[in-house]
This record gives structure tokens, C-alpha cells and sequence, in this order.
């Protein structure tokens, strides 16, 4: 719950407002306090549970004081950062459908049977479920790292979690970790605990007899040589760290790590030697037969030594040289110690003796493939023949690693798994993360359901088109090509993302010559056109000539231009031009890469097993950009540190490389943004993070590549943290950038002098692998890399952050011309296991800047209408920088009659017209207003004079239930004074007369409203539920009414002025009768009650009836069940 | 419209960085003695409050009136929003929680679970769990600052004796919460 301004009342300070719920969701209330009233009497029957039907007892109505306070507060100095920029907010739309890696799984099984679940994702950072895997929530994301490597539960303390930061399934677009934490709350929040430099951790062991004692297993630092690896252990709970067994040499760290539970003193663990750089990879050593530093290690004194595990001294062994090694001992049987070993004799090694001795076991096809990114075994708590392997299919053996069947993978679920946890209170549950997610299974591994709800997934890039809404399109890690709305009615569902192509997807561009088009791409370039409509895809790939290797990037580029709709460029190590969607192809470049030889190797990366998978393709262009201000000028760069560059369309190119100062050589060129307001200017990212160098370079030219200045370098970080991946400019404010890192977004508002980091929505520190700018909504698109899209919607704001602005208490900044949208149909009863992505805020977004946070006094933002009338009243945010309000755009909900039940519709205000209104901000004595223009949603096929026929109608609609509301109130009022003369009159007489004439009124009021209370479904209808159905027929479509709607709005005014009739025939001949009656029984009149009834003012003659009542009677009066005092201003 | 006198003998240069040197204790103290003082709060018997509920992104604007009273118990509560005339109401009298809901056609009050109630029993403590938290059995822990929306807050947890938390963010120049 956040708490606005703050005031005072009877010398005590109070807030008075509240805010509570998720933020931009139908859930989110706000109160709003207008008096308060202290120490005033209060009965206790107050409090006490009414009985039956009876109505709580009223509470008090006192003096009603208003909340108020003003104090001056010293300036503070603007400056730009999180706080600054990040009230924008960001949504996140998805998608959880084709979810993203999971790294790590871990689980404990509470008291109460429900199964506590972390899952770790690869670089998604934590989420947590306690309810079995229903729902999840990110519990993460307020640290500085989102890759996780490993979870781990202290068995004897529910309230202690251990998480690893920085995945150890080192696949080329792995993530990066900066440590351990520790949550003390049962994973609610994080504490740092050390090992800053270990990069990645892919296990951690507590204790079971004390959770100050723990193991974490570092394989280290992937890019670069570290004595940061290894084997740590605590035994004072994380304060202090020790190195207790580490590798052989820089490039050797802990590859796998066990422990005996019943004997915690003894410890397996393997060590393992390995590098990735850009052109190739190796685990173990060089080469199959190459030394390795691999090997694995047992001790039974708690860390203190260690000995090695070899064939020589232990019979049956694998042979070395060693890559990566998995270990896992059977904790019901502590003697079985399960290996799987990368070798040239590669298999399952199974030990019934403590690793004494060993023996040779299944070696098929997925228990040895690419050890390095599934080395991993699980055994069955409650069972140590039972195990599991992760691969790219899911195999189990139930015959202690003899023999292996299929249970899942490709078939089943995703595939390529990388932890999994069995429920050791129902060894028959079982929670698998692969690279699609999370999956359970509630038979023990034969059939898997999938979560879809996390959307921890991991884009390359990011598109949109210009329909409306707009269409984002994206491509994922071992998740294809996928497009889905950027907003739909009842929010963005997995079912409204569909996919496009195969194998990982990169590069996903709408083809903007024809929008049934689609160009997408899987690993190594093999670029397709798809036909959405028919879901054809067509190869368009640039074919090599004879004898010749086209090398075309794991992520190869792709690239339309900016001046001719239908051409498309590709990058190998030349550059491809097509201008007929790729029914032919131009070579217009030479290499434009180094060619380095040496970086041609793949074919013999992997180390001691071959694996070549296009991932390790070098010597590439990865960056295309034609500078959408000048035709032909095309920017390229390399991943081997080339920027070249064509100003005539690629008859001829210059090598820039050698002019930008400072930078190191073959420094990895990750994007180039040619300015969309100057020729001449780019902006350029290296990336040099496999080079062992995480942090941001960012370079900009203005004369067109002959010079060079660096807006970031590690040197000089500004604050920005991680390799930087994709910088962007702004379209219309020229230096507003967009920088995208390993670790987050960043902003920078005075072309890259100073940078704030983006937090809004709560925007975690995650890769932003690309942003695409939507140009006609000014909608930032954020293509993740671990969390998905997110959308700043109309970041325009931004634009005006100048000096100015910032020293200002408060500033309203313009933004988008609001839209009355259509409020389309849609949603459904997904449960909540479904993840639905959050739409855009209905109604006019208002932006304004506020110096400091607001604290003190009121605060109000008020719409007023072309008039100057005051048509609605918000509530302010209160925070520094930015803040974003919603204004409704609906007038105030007609005024029904009180009934048994809702009359639906009626409880939301019809829209105002379309025209100019005003926005005016009042804090404290600082006063200042901004015009904003209210418009037709542009979708709309009405005109506004249709509009206008809607909202006479639906003003027509109001007054009906206005005068119905009279109608009764005027019954109501006359009951009530009824009901009193009966209860002080004496005899059977008088009580009779009035109870006829009470009858008759009511049934004047029966004509109404529906009465038959009890809550079934009476289909009881009056004259308010249909006009609440008119209501709301007009209410669905803002067009111009058909004339039957018009002829039922008068055909109830013609009920109602029956029923009007009716009342005033009783008053006429009745109330006359029944006051003789009273004259004669020694009781006051009975008055008519007035006609017209307005009871959000006082006209004279109701005041003075009303105080006549009051002063007759000795407890509060009550008209329409409120109190009359409420009615009375 | 008067100053807050308390309030301008405070150090209100805003934007301030939280010291570091703080203790639980001493932020509980500051957050009453922002409020007016321990003296002023534990002397508070009733507060009755009149405002607004806008729920549903500000479509739907309801009456609301609530009331909160010292006793014996540890305080009663009781909420009541009204639309179209009909008031939904959810109270705690100190033993029971119940609430009553019209707008699906029953006026008869029901009983909440303790589960539910549990809002309710922490909203009828008048005073806020911070002031007298030892006598009320609660523990409170530091845990350093946090952000919130651009302010770097102290972050007060208070774990009351059933195990539940209510985690504070208090300003750092006011030592006022800004959220719970």
C-alpha cells in the first residue's frame, strides 16, 4: 500500500491517501480521505455483527474535519536517474507461451503437503510458488544480477534460501552472475553474500545438520582466466568464504558437487577445465586427447583434503583426459554415487561403494551428448535406482543407471533439461526446467503438463509494425520466431502470441511492403519469408557460390530499409542486398570482416567432444543499419571488430575501425544506430564480454566515421552497468538514447552525457538484447533477454527533461493525444495458472514532473471542460521525477435509486466529448495547467457528431434515472415519516390507516425497483433494471444510436411519468385522508414531499424540511437508509 | 491552513541519503514523533474517517467511511463503502471479523475467516503496530533501504507475535511511511 499526502489533524499527522493493489491493474484502489474526525464517541454496538437482516448499527457522524498542512521544504538539486525517469512505467506483456530457459529448480514440501517451488531462471532471475507450481512470482528482482545458477533449501530452516547467481549451462549467449545470496525470510528477499567474482555457480549444498555450513560450487569465469573458481565452503553461514579445492590451472573451476547427507563430512565434487571465446569452445582440453585440468575428488573430512577419483586407483573409472562431469549421490543410499563423465569413453559411472570402485553403465545417445550444457543427474530421494539425466531429451533409468528410457524432451515437452525436483513426500511429482520452461509431471515422469506462467523469455530482437494496436514480433533463444499484440481486450494471453518459424529465432521483421509477410530466420542465417496467412515459409537464404563457405552468425542480421519497402539486407561475411523479398540476391560488399583464419576453426571446437552448432561462427558481419537520412549509406560492423562503411549503396565501403581511439582491437560490433536526424551521426555498441570485459562501450561519430568519442567505456561507466547490446535515438528529440545492456535499460536525455538507469514497473536488472521504437504511438519496445517484452507506452515525456523542467517543483509535459479507445470484448476465465500480460492504461495519460517526492499538504489534478467547469477531480501521484496519472475520461455515474441489487452499467460514467480540456495541477500554492485535445479512438468508424447523438442519448438516460431516483426517494421519505406516526400512535385504528396508505406508496415504488431480496436470480424486472439494460446498450458502442434506442428512451419516460401519476393521485386523495386521521388520533401531518429531490444539494425547502425533521427527532434522520447529515453540505 | 510545527524543527532537506547508522528502535521513535508523538497517539481513543474508494482504473468511485476504536481487545474496526445506496461493510469487534455484502442481492452480515480478518485486526490497532511495539508482543528489524518510486527508504519490518510482517518504508527526511 503506498501513502500519499500527509496532514494534520487534532496535532496528529495523518495520510490522507491510500493506494493498494498492482499497479495499472483493474485491482489497484485508491481511497481518498476528506474528513476525519478524532475521539469522538463511538459505541461499541458499532463494531458488533448485525443479526440477521438487521443493518449494521450507523456509525457516528462528527464535525467532519478536514485533513490540512502546508510546510515549506528546502530544493533539492535536480538530478537525473532511476527515481527521475522511472515513473513512465513499463508493462510487461510476455510472453510466458514459450517461456524461456530454466536453470535451476528447487523445492521443499511444507507442513500443510503444499509443495514450495524456486525456479531459477537462466537469466530471469527467481520465482517463487507456494502452491505447487500454480502460480509464480518473481522474488528476485530487486538484485543487481537476474541469471541464476543455482537454488538451494536449507533443510533444517524453511526461512533460509540460497540462490547462485550466474548459469553454468555455458551456451554462447550465457548470462553472467556477480555471487551468492541469502534470503533469512524463506525466499521473500535477498542479502549479498560473497563471491563477487565467481561469475556463475552451478551448485550449492547445505548442511543438513547446520546451515551455517555451505558448499557452493564456482566453475568460474567462462570468457577469461580466474582464480575465482573452484570448491568454497562457509561455516559461519556465508560471512566467510573458503577456497577449499580448487583447479590446476586459471581455466579449471567446479564442474559438479555432492554431498552424503547422512555424512556431510563426505564430499564429491568434479573439477572442470573449460573456455568459450567467440570462434570456438572447449571442454576439457583442446582437443579429445588434449591434457585437461578436469577430474573428480572426494573428501571425508569436510573439505579439509581431498583425493582424487582415478581409474588407476579406482578400478573401473573412466579414462582421462575429462570434460565436464556431473555427480550425484543417492541420498536414501549414500554409498551409490552416480557419474556422468565427458571423455572419449564417455558414459554413466555408477559406484556402490563410496567411489572405490566403479563400473561402466549406459553410454546412449542422451546420456552423452553435449555434456556441456546437460551434465547433470538427479536421483529419487526415497529410491537410489531411480535417477534421471538431463539432455536434450529427459531419459530415467529405474534399474540404477543400467538402462535409460525416454520420459520427456522433444517429445512431451520442450527439450534440452537442465534441473529437475522430485518431491521427496511424492517421489510421484516431478518439476523439470529445459529451455521451455517449467514442467510437472504427477506421475512420476511419464506425462508432463507446462507451466505458463513465467514468462522468463529470452528475445534476441524485438519488431513492431504500424497496424493498430501494433503487432510486437521477436526472436528467442531455442524458441523460434513469435508475434503478439501489443495490447488485447481482458489482457495479452499466451493464446494470442503465435509462432512463426523453427529452430532458435533471431532476427523477426514484418515485411512493411506487405503486411501478410514476415521475414524470420533460425541459427546460422537460414532467413525465410512466411506468409502469415498461410504459414508458408520460403527459403530466401543467400546461397555460396562454388567452393565457397558462406559465414553467416549465429544471430545473423537482417535489415530492412528505411527507404525502399521490400528491401531486405543480410549479412555473412559479405553483404546481401535483395529488392524482390529475396527472389534474388546482390553481393554489394567484399569481406568486410578480418578474415582471420585462426577464427575459422569450427569444425574442431568442443574440446573433448566435437560441437559445432553455428554458435561459434566468426569472422561475421552481426550489425547492418542504412541510415534512414540519407539513401545508401550503410553502416556495417563485425563480430571480429570491423565498422565499415558504403555512402553509395556498396560500390564502395571505408574500414572506420582504425579511427575510433581507445578502443581495443576486434572489439565485437553489436549494433550501429545511423541518427534519424543527421546523416553524418552514428551511434555504435561494442561488446566485449568474450574477451572476459562485461562492461559497456559506446562511441559516437559526426562526421560520418572519420572521428570517434566515447559516451561509455568501463573507464568512464557513467553508471552504466553491463556489455552493451543495442543503443537507439529518438526520432524526434534529437540525443534522447536508448541503451541497452546485459544488466538493464538505460536512458540518457542529453546525448550520453549522463545516463539514468529504467526501473519503472519494476523492471529488473535483465539483458535488453534490442528496443524497437514505435513511432506513431512513442511506445519504447523492450526486447529481453530472460523477462520477455515490455513496453514503455508514449515515453514522448522524456523529450522535455530538459534543464528547465528539472529545476521546476512541478511541471505538466506533453504527451500523446489521448484516445477514447473502443473498450473491445474479450478475456476469459483463465485460472490462475495462466500469465495474462498487462494492457495499456484505459483513458488520458497524464505526465508530469515533480522536483521532489510530495509529502505534505494537498495535492489535486483537476479536468476541467472548454467551460472552466471542473469535470473530474484525480488523485495526484506522489513520487519524484516522473509520475503518470490516469484520467478516466468519464463523467460521474448517473444517479440510481437504491434497489436489492447493482444496477451494473449504471455504475460507470459515460465518456465526455471529444474537444480540448484542461489539466490543472495545485500543489500547495504552485499552480499550472496544460491543454490536452481528447480524440475519437482513430480506429473508430463513427464520426464525432455521432458521438454526440450517443452522449445526448446517454444524458437522456441520466435524467430518467434522476427522476427515478426522485420518484423514490419522494416514496421513501414519505414511508418514513409513516413508519414514525405509526410507532407513537395508540390504537388499532390509526395504525391500520397508515398502514394502507404505506401500501399504496410502496407500490408506487414497486413500479421501481426491483425488491425481492435473498440474493437468487429473480429476473425480477423494473423500470430501473431496464433502463439500466438501455444504459447499457448505449453505453457498448459510442456511435450514433439506432432510433429504436431513442423511441425505448422515451417509452420508459412514459412508465415513469405513469408511475409519477400514481404518487401524486395518493398525495392528492389519500395523504389528505390519512391526515384527518391524525388530526383525530392527536399525531402531526403527514407533508407531500417535495418534487424535486436533489440530494447532492440542498434546495431551501428541502433544507428547512429537513431540519424540521431533525429537530423532531432524538436520534439522526434518515433518508434513502444515509444518514440525513450526509446529504447536507 | 497552518505549519506543522513539529514537523519544521525536522531536518526536510528531501532527496536525502538514509545514514546508515540507524537502529529499529530509533526509526520507530522518529516515525511517532513525526506523527505528533508517542503522547498524542496512545491518547487517540476513536478515529473516524470520511473520503473515497476509486477502484477499477478509476471508473468506479464508491463513499467510504471507517472507523477505528481503542479497546481492550487490541481495537475494533469497521469499513463501509457505499454504491447505488446499498453499503458493503467489513468490520472486526475485537473477537469476531464479518462483513456484509449487498451488491448480489443479501444484506445478511457473514463471518470472515481469520484469514481473511486479518487486515482488519492489524488496521485496528489505532496507534500503528510501531508505537508500544514490545508491550503488543512485536519484534521489529532493520533491514536497511530500498527504493521506492525514486526515494531511498528505511526499510522497518515488524514481526508481530503470530509470525506475520508488515514491512515499513519510511522516508528518510520525514521518517514517515510512504509505503506498508
Amino acid at each position: 500500500m503506498d501513502l500519499g499526502e500527509w496532514g494534520e489533524v487534532g496535532g496528529v499527522l495523518l495520510p490522507f491517501a491510500y493506494e493498494g493493489g498492482p499497479k495499472r491493474s483493474s485491482d489497484r484502489w485508491r481511497t481518498r480521505i476528506e474528513t476525519t474526525d478524532l475521539n469522538v464517541p463511538v459505541a461499541d454496538a458499532v463494531f458488533a455483527m448485525p443479526q440477521g437482516s438487521a443493518a449494521p448499527a450507523p456509525v457516528p457522524v462528527a464535525a467532519g474535519k478536514p485533513l490540512t498542512l502546508v510546510v515549506k521544504v528546502a530544493a533539492s538539486t535536480p538530478v537525473v536517474d532511476a527515481g527521475t525517469i522511472s515513473g513512465l512505467y513499463a508493462r510487461n506483456i510476455g510472453a510466458a507461451a514459450m517461456s524461456g530457459r530454466v536453470a535451476a529448480v528447487a523445492g521443499r514440501t511444507e507442513k500443510d503437503g503444499k509443495a514450495t517451488l524456486f525456479v531459477g531462471a537462466a537469466s530471469g532471475g527467481v520465482w517463487k510458488s507456494t502452491d505447487g507450481g500454480t502460480t509464480f512470482r518473481p522474488v528476485f528482482d530487486d538484485q543487481p544480477a537476474q541469471s541464476i545458477g543455482a537454488i538451494a533449501l536449507d533443510p533444517s530452516n524453511p526461512k533460509i534460501v540460497w540462490v547462485g547467481t550466474g548459469e553454468s549451462w555455458t551456451r554462447n549467449s550465457v548470462s553472467i552472475g556477480n555471487g551468492i545470496y541469502r534470503s533469512t525470510d524463506g525466499g521473500e528477499s535477498f542479502s549479498f553474500m560473497g563471491l563477487p567474482e565467481s561469475e556463475r555457480i552451478t551448485r550449492i549444498v547445505v548442511d543438513p545438520r547446520s546451515g551455517n555450513v555451505v558448499w557452493v560450487c564456482v566453475p568460474g569465469k567462462l570468457w577469461s582466466d580466474s582464480n575465482d573458481r573452484g570448491v568454497y565452503k562457509t561455516i559461519d553461514g556465508g560471512k566467510s568464504w573458503r577456497l577449499v579445492l580448487r583447479g590446476p590451472n586459471a581455466s579449471t573451476g567446479c564442474g559438479s558437487l555432492d554431498v552424503d547427507p547422512k555424512d556431510p563430512r563426505v564430499v564429491y565434487a568434479s573439477l572442470w577445465d573449460f573456455r568459450r571465446q567467440g570462434w570456438t569452445f572447449r571442454s576439457g582440453g583442446e582437443g579429445p586427447d588434449a591434457s585437461s585440468g578436469s577430474g573428480v575428488f572426494k573428501s571425508v573430512d569436510g573439505g579439509a583434503t581431498w583425493s582424487e577419483i582415478t581409474p588407476e586407483k579406482n578400478k573401473g573409472f573412466a579414462k582421462k583426459p575429462y570434460g565436464r562431469i556431473g555427480l550425484a549421490v543417492a541420498p536414501s543410499n549414500p554409498r551409490r554415487v552416480y557419474a556422468s563423465v565427458e571423455s572419449t569413453a564417455a558414459a554413466l559411472y555408477v559406484s556402490d561403494d563410496g567411489g572405490a570402485t566403479w563400473e561402466a553403465r549406459d553410454k546412449s545417445q542422451w546420456m552423452v551428448w553435449r555434456p556441456f550444457y546437460f551434465q547433470h543427474l538427479v536421483v529419487d530421494p526415497t529410491n537410489p535406482d531411480r535417477l534421471f539425466k538431463m539432455n536434450g531429451n529427459l531419459i530415467m533409468s529405474e534399474d540404477a543407471g543400467k538402462s535409460f528410457s525416454v520420459v520427456g524432451g522433444f517429445t512431451g515437452m520442450h527439450g534440452d533439461l537442465h534441473d529437475l525436483w522430485i518431491n521427496p513426500a511424492n517421489a510421484k511429482q516431478v518439476f523439470a526446467g529445459d529451455d521451455g520452461g517449467l514442467w510437472l509431471s504427477y506421475d512420476g515422469g511419464a506425462r508432463w503438463w507446462k507451466s505458463d506462467n513465467l514468462p522468463i523469455s529470452q528475445f534476441y530482437h524485438v519488431a513492431v509494425d504500424d497496424t493498430d494496436p501494433y503487432n510486437v514480433y521477436g526472436g528467442l533463444q531455442d524458441n523460434s520466431s513469435w508475434v503478439g499484440p501489443s495490447e488485447y481486450p481482458g489482457g495479452i494471453t499466451s493464446a494470442r502470441w503465435e509462432t512463426l518459424y523453427w529452430g532458435d529465432g533471431f532476427w523477426t521483421l514484418p515485411d512493411p511492403a506487405d503486411a501478410r509477410f514476415v521475414y524470420a530466420e533460425w541459427q546460422g542465417g537460414y532467413v525465410a519469408r512466411i506468409d502469415r496467412v498461410s504459414h508458408e515459409a520460403r527459403d530466401i537464404q543467400p546461397k555460396a557460390n562454388k567452393g565457397e563457405k558462406l559465414r553467416f552468425n549465429w544471430n545473423t542480421p537482417l535489415a530492412l530499409s528505411p527507404h525502399e519497402k521490400g528491401t531486405l539486407y543480410v549479412g555473412a561475411q559479405v553483404l546481401f542486398r535483395t529488392r524482390d523479398h529475396g527472389q534474388s540476391w546482390d553481393r554489394i560488399s567484399p569481406d568486410l570482416t578480418t578474415n582471420d583464419p585462426a577464427k575459422q576453426q569450427q569444425e574442431k571446437s568442443g574440446g573433448i567432444t566435437v560441437d559445432n552448432s553455428a554458435a561459434e561462427m566468426h569472422t561475421t558481419i552481426y550489425a547492418i543499419a542504412e541510415s534512414p537520412k540519407k539513401k545508401g549509406l550503410i553502416w556495417v560492423g563485425t563480430d571480429d571488430g570491423n565498422v565499415q562503411l558504403t555512402q553509395d549503396g556498396g560500390k564502395s565501403w571505408t574500414n572506420l575501425t582504425k579511427n575510433i581511439a581507445g578502443l581495443p582491437p576486434h572489439s565485437w560490433v553489436s549494433r550501429i544506430e545511423p541518427s534519424p536526424h543527421d546523416a553524418a551521426t552514428a551511434y555504435v555498441t561494442f561488446d566485449r564480454h568474450t574477451f572476459g570485459d562485461m562492461g559497456a562501450w559506446v562511441y559516437v561519430t559526426r562526421d560520418a566515421g572519420k572521428t570517434w568519442s566515447a559516451l561509455v567505456t568501463p573507464a568512464n561507466d557513467k553508471g552504466v552497468r553491463g556489455f552493451a547490446h543495442v543503443i537507439r535515438e529518438d526520432g524526434k528529440k534529437k540525443g534522447l538514447l536508448f541503451l541497452g545492456t546485459e544488466y538493464g535499460l538505460f536512458i540518457s536525455v542529453d546525448d550520453g552525457a549522463r545516463w539514468a538507469r529504467f526501473t519503472g514497473g519494476r523492471f529488473p536488472a535483465v539483458p535488453v538484447r534490442d528496443l524497437a521504437l514505435q513511432q506513431r504511438e512513442d511506445d519504447l519496445v523492450i526486447g529481453t533477454h530472460g523477462r520477455g517484452i515490455w513496453i514503455i507506452d508514449d515515453y514522448s515525456p522524456l523529450r522535455a527533461l530538459d534543464t528547465s523542467t528539472l529545476t521546476t517543483s512541478v511541471a505538466l509535459l506533453p504527451g500523446q493525444t489521448p484516445q477514447q479507445r473502443i473498450s473491445g470484448v474479450g478475456g476469459w476465465a483463465n485460472g490462475a495458472a495462466a500469465f495474462v500480460g498487462e494492457n495499456p492504461t484505459d483513458g488520458a495519460v497524464i505526465t508530469y514532473y515533480q522536483r521532489d517526492r510530495h509529502m505534505f499538504g494537498p495535492m489535486k489534478i483537476e479536468i476541467l471542460d472548454a467551460a472552466g467547469k471542473v469535470v473530474d477531480t484525480l488523485p495526484a501521484s506522489m513520487r519524484r521525477g516522473l509520475n503518470r496519472v490516469t484520467w478516466s475520461m468519464r463523467l460521474a455515474p448517473p444517479r440510481v435509486p437504491p434497489a436489492v441489487s447493482i444496477a451494473g452499467w449504471a455504475t460507470t460514467g459515460p465518456r465526455v466529448l471529444p474537444g480540448t480540456y484542461t489539466v490543472r495541477i495545485t500543489k500547495g500554492d504552485v499552480v499550472t495547467e496544460q491543454k490536452i485535445k481528447v480524440a475519437l479512438d482513430r480506429r473508430a468508424r463513427f464520426t464525432e457528431a455521432d458521438r454526440k447523438a450517443q452522449y445526448d442519448a446517454m444524458m437522456k438516460i441520466a435524467a430518467l434515472f434522476e427522476d427515478e431516483t426522485t420518484l423514490v426517494a419522494r416514496t421513501n421519505t414519505l414511508r418514513t415519516a409513516i413508519a414514525e406516526r405509526t410507532s407513537e400512535g395508540k390504537g388499532e385504528a390509526i395504525k391500520a390507516t397508515l398502514a394502507g396508505l404505506d401500501a399504496k406508496v410502496d407500490e408506487v415504488r414497486k413500479l421501481v425497483v426491483a425488491t425481492t431480496e435473498g440474493g437468487a436470480v429473480t429476473g425480477e424486472e423494473r423500470l430501473r433494471e431496464h433502463t439500466d439494460t438501455l444504459y447499457g446498450a448505449l453505453f457498448m458502442y459510442e456511435g450514433r444510436p439506432g432510433p429504436y434506442h431513442l423511441a425505448r428512451i422515451a417509452a420508459l419516460r412514459a412508465e415513469l411519468d405513469e408511475a409519477n401519476g400514481k404518487l401524486d393521485a395518493l398525495l392528492k386523495i389519500e395523504l389528505p385522508r390519512t391526515n384527518e386521521a391524525l388530526d383525530k388520533a392527536g399525531l402531526e401531518r403527514l407533508e407531500a414531499p417535495p418534487k424535486t429531490v436533489l440530494l447532492d444539494q440542498v434546495s431551501p425547502e428541502r433544507a428547512a424540511w429537513l431540519r424540521t425533521l431533525k429537530r423532531k427527532q432524538k436520534k439522526s434522520v434518515t433518508v434513502d437508509d444515509v444518514p440525513v447529515r450526509m446529504w447536507v453540505r | 491552513m497552518r505549519t506543522f510545527t513539529i514537523l519544521s524543527t525536522l531536518l526536510l532537506t528531501l532527496a536525502a541519503t538514509p545514514s546508515s547508522a540507524i537502529t529499529a528502535e530509533e526509526l520507530a521513535l522518529k516515525n511517532a514523533e513525526a506523527k505528533g508523538g508517542l503522547a498524542r497517539l496512545r491518547a487517540l481513543t476513536t478515529v473516524v474517517r470520511t473520503g473515497k474508494l476509486i477502484v477499477s482504473n478509476g471508473q468506479l468511485t464508491l463513499e467510504m467511511r471507517d472507523v477505528t476504536k481503542r479497546t481492550a481487545e487490541g481495537g475494533a474496526t469497521r469499513n463501509d463503502a457505499q454504491l447505488q445506496g446499498l453499503s458493503a461493510s467489513s468490520a472486526w469487534d475485537g473477537k469476531v471479523g464479518w462483513r456484509v455484502d449487498p451488491f448480489w442481492g443479501r444484506k445478511d452480515a457473514e463471518r470472515m475467516t481469520p484469514d481473511d480478518a486479518k487486515s482488519l485486526i492489524e488496521g485496528a490497532d489505532i496507534e500503528g503496530p510501531l508505537v508500544d511495539h514490545g508491550k503488543k508482543g512485536h519484534t521489529l528489524r532493520y533491514l536497511g533501504t530500498e527504493d521506492v518510486d525514486g526515494t531511498t527508504t528505511h526499510k522497518l519490518v515488524v514481526v508481530r507475535k503470530n509470525g506475520d510482517t508488515t514491512t515499513f518504508f519510511l522516508d528518510p527526511a520525514t521518517f514517515l511511511e510512504i509505503r506498508i
